[in-house]
């Protein structure tokens, strides 16, 4: 062969590598069909019981909150241990995008086996029948309702149906600044204590040169759960709710609805018992910070802040309360996981979903509240007398409506609230709205 | 015996080379886009995407939002304004860079601090710089007078023109950069012939430097109209929109409309109205270069 005869060859070659490489990058991801149920996925009638080691381990993937960044190393030990056939690999995700990361992953065919899901991110994804619903799973595992923390667990349920196993529950209650309560000469705050009441106090304690308020609502867009969370006393409290019981159209158009929006808006825009920025605040990034210095005198606090809150007290030289929140109901919500209709391992997610909520595991951690209540009474942590407000908190929780479409309504609210807020028209004119705007989503 | 002379056979070679890569540019770029108009058209069932044609039924909801035109205006003034915005910090940038004073090295490497820094801690510095009730801004102005300070985020007059100021800070030193390289590239040779004619400084900026950077003047406003247009991320943080729809623009709305609600439909016919609107844009503002250029004129 001649030099130029080599020189096409190679030539040749190499362009058969290009296309290959350029192909096989293109080619289609092989994702399983979606199961119907996990009853068709799923070994019937297994138990807890371990699996037997087959050789190479059967990997199961998983997602948690970035917070749980610390322990997911003790839980994967823990998990290789009780499961020797098993691997867990959980991936912590950012807070940012966590919901839109999951459907990318979920509609990509590449989703975790084991998804972890806010309650609030739950009815959108099973109205598009993204997640596996759970009573199998449930049955098989020999797991009850009455496990969990009803608050959240509810906040998985859809038609009678479960779709997620909860792990953490989040309620809040009212931390007050009893140093502030004491300079203004004011009782301080009770539990469930009654709306109407609990504006009284918020009036004798903010200074009208706007060097102290009562109180924070958080009203920003980019954060509607918190909105929520700081509305939903207010709603509850006065009697309305968010949709009818059967969820087919909107409530805001009763009496009641419309006074727990006038309530919540003019705290804002009449009382001016809140600061001037919560239109756009978010309870932890700027309530929280507020409360800590000295700038608000009651704020929602979750479980996760509390011992923090006692340590900025120590160190202002303050001293704080708690108490169950204002008014009867407030937000029952946290973490639970579920199964994806693309995930790969859905017996392996089941075996891993188990072992987390075992209260032995769940009770261990100290990140978050769990959502098991034999973990919350026998765990030398979670029993501490710090989280009794919390439990009975729990009590007073409701969920917010399970509706497929909850996301795009959750916007209308929490943008109708904004306006309110802004004096766009009165509290009102905003209820009447959303009830305009609530029905038209339904109905579309 | 030889088919194609050797000329031909060259070009064939080349052509055939270049090949995977306009395949896979034609499967990155030409298909998503493809997709983009086929689901805009349809109704599409999770999770597997499959498509059942409804004409124009995604565009009549889009349009018969009541949000929608404010959405669109709000988009132009982002826009609009941003691009403005960061092409004046950009220009002073370049030219102050461009004077070869003592300390420019340094005066670069600082200016290209706001671009270098991810945009979500960007967006959280604004946002606590804008803060009404412990921010810096309204520190400094209630110094001066108490009954100053504003709800720069909280105010449907305030949040729009808060969040822009924002976005142009954190885009300004990629528009000084792409001028400063322009400017380096014009020879001093113009200059000097114009100052021996008697030129000031204001009439070679206008006569030598703007006409020598018209190119990159059309190439970078392309790029910032679209990024204006698809941008998000600091918008999101900062107010999510609000308040209200105060500060809503397209590109949050297509985000909120795919990934909130899981309308992939209505967020692909979405994407479909911006495409169209961007390419006319586009094609206007390169109509009116190509017939400055004809008329010998910069634009």
């Amino acid at each position: 062969m001649t030099r130029k005869a080599y020189k096409n060859v190679a030539a040749i070659i190499a362009l058969l590598v290009m296309f290959t490489m350029a192909f096989s990058a293109c080619g289609k991801q092989e994702t399983p069909a979606p199961a119907e149920t996990t009853a068709q996925t799923t070994a019937p009638a297994q138990t807890t019981a371990p699996a037997e080691p087959s050789g190479e381990n059967k990997i199961v993937n998983a997602w948690l909150g970035s917070w749980w960044a610390d322990e997911i190393p003790v839980i994967q030990e823990k998990f290789a241990a009780a499961y020797p056939g098993y691997e867990v690999r959980i991936e912590p995700i950012p807070i940012n995008n966590y919901v839109e990361n999951a459907v990318t992953a979920i509609l990509g065919g590449s989703p975790p086996d084991a998804l972890a899901l806010d309650a609030i991110m739950i009815p959108t994804p099973v109205g598009k029948d993204l997640l596996l619903p759970l009573d199998d799973m449930m049955q098989r595992y020999n797991m009850t309702a009455d496990m969990f923390a009803p608050g959240i667990y509810n906040a998985g349920v859809s038609n009678g149906v479960n779709y997620a196993i909860p792990f953490r529950t989040a309620p809040s209650v009212l931390m007050y600044n009893k140093t502030m309560f004491d300079a203004a000469g004011v009782d301080y705050p009770y539990d469930n204590m009654p709306l109407d009441e609990f504006l009284e106090i918020c009036k004798k304690l903010t200074k009208p040169d706007g060097s102290q308020f009562a109180y924070g609502i958080a009203g920003s867009k980019s954060d509607p759960a918190n909105v929520l969370s700081s509305f939903c006393p207010a709603i509850w409290g006065s009697g309305g709710d968010f949709l009818t019981k059967d969820l087919s159209q909107s409530a805001f158009n009763t009496p009641e609805s419309i006074a727990g929006v006038k309530y919540w808006v003019e705290l804002y825009t009449k009382h001016k018992v809140v600061p001037e920025g919560c239109v756009n605040y978010a309870t932890t990034k700027d309530l929280v910070p507020m409360f800590f210095n000295q700038q608000i005198a009651m704020v929602q606090m979750n479980d996760s802040n509390v011992f923090k809150a006692q340590d900025y007290a120590k160190e202002g030289g303050y001293e704080v309360g708690m108490c169950v929140q204002q008014g009867t109901y407030s937000r029952g919500g946290g973490w639970s996981f579920t199964i994806p209709v693309t995930a790969k391992n859905v017996e392996g997610a089941e075996i891993f979903m188990d072992f987390f909520v075992k209260p032995e595991v769940i009770g261990e951690q100290k990140v978050v509240m769990p959502g098991v209540i034999k973990a919350q009474k026998e765990s030398e942590y979670w029993s501490n007398p710090t989280f009794d407000i919390y439990y009975k908190a729990e009590s007073h929780t409701k969920v917010l409506p399970f509706h497929p479409k909850w996301t795009e309504i959750q916007n209308v609210i929490v943008m109708e609230l904004q306006e309110a807020l802004q004096g766009n028209g009165t509290p009102e004119e905003a209820a009447q709205r959303m009830h305009e705007k609530i029905n038209a989503i339904i109905g579309g | 015996m030889r088919i194609l002379n050797k000329g031909r056979r060259r070009t064939l070679t080349a052509f055939v080379f270049v090949l995977p890569c306009v395949i896979l540019l034609l499967l990155m770029m030409v298909y998503p886009t493809l997709q983009v108009v086929q689901f805009s058209f349809s109704r599409l069932k999770l999770p597997k995407f499959d498509a059942t044609f409804v004409g124009l039924q995604n565009f009549k909801q889009i349009f018969s939002n009541s949000d929608f035109i404010q959405i669109i205006i709000n988009t132009f003034i982002w826009t609009g304004v941003s691009l403005l915005l960061r092409f004046i910090v950009g220009f002073i940038g370049a030219l102050v860079a461009e004077t070869g004073l003592r300390w420019m090295n340094s005066f670069r490497t600082l200016t290209l601090l706001p671009w270098m820094v991810p945009s979500i801690v960007a967006a959280n510095t604004w946002r606590w710089i804008f803060n009404a009730d412990n921010g810096l801004l309204n520190t400094l102005i209630r110094y001066i007078n108490p009954s100053l300070g504003q709800n720069w985020l909280g105010s449907t007059q305030l949040a729009l023109p808060s969040v822009i100021i924002a976005y142009s800070w954190a885009g300004f030193p990629f528009i000084m950069l792409m001028l400063l390289a322009a400017m380096q590239g014009i020879p001093k040779d113009y200059y000097e012939a114009a100052r021996i004619d008697g030129a000031g400084s204001l009439r070679l900026f206008r006569h030598i430097t703007l006409p020598s950077l018209k190119n990159i003047i059309l190439i970078l406003t392309i790029m910032e109209v679209i990024s204006g247009f698809n941008s998000f991320d600091i918008i999101f943080t900062m107010t999510g929109g609000g308040p209200g729809i105060a500060s809503e623009i397209f590109g949050l709305f297509i985000y909120r409309t795919a990934f909130s609600n899981l309308n992939f439909a209505g967020s692909s016919a979405a994407s479909l109205i911006l495409i169209i609107a961007a390419v006319i844009l586009i094609a206007i503002y390169a109509l009116l270069g190509s017939k400055k250029r004809m008329k010998g004129g910069a634009y």
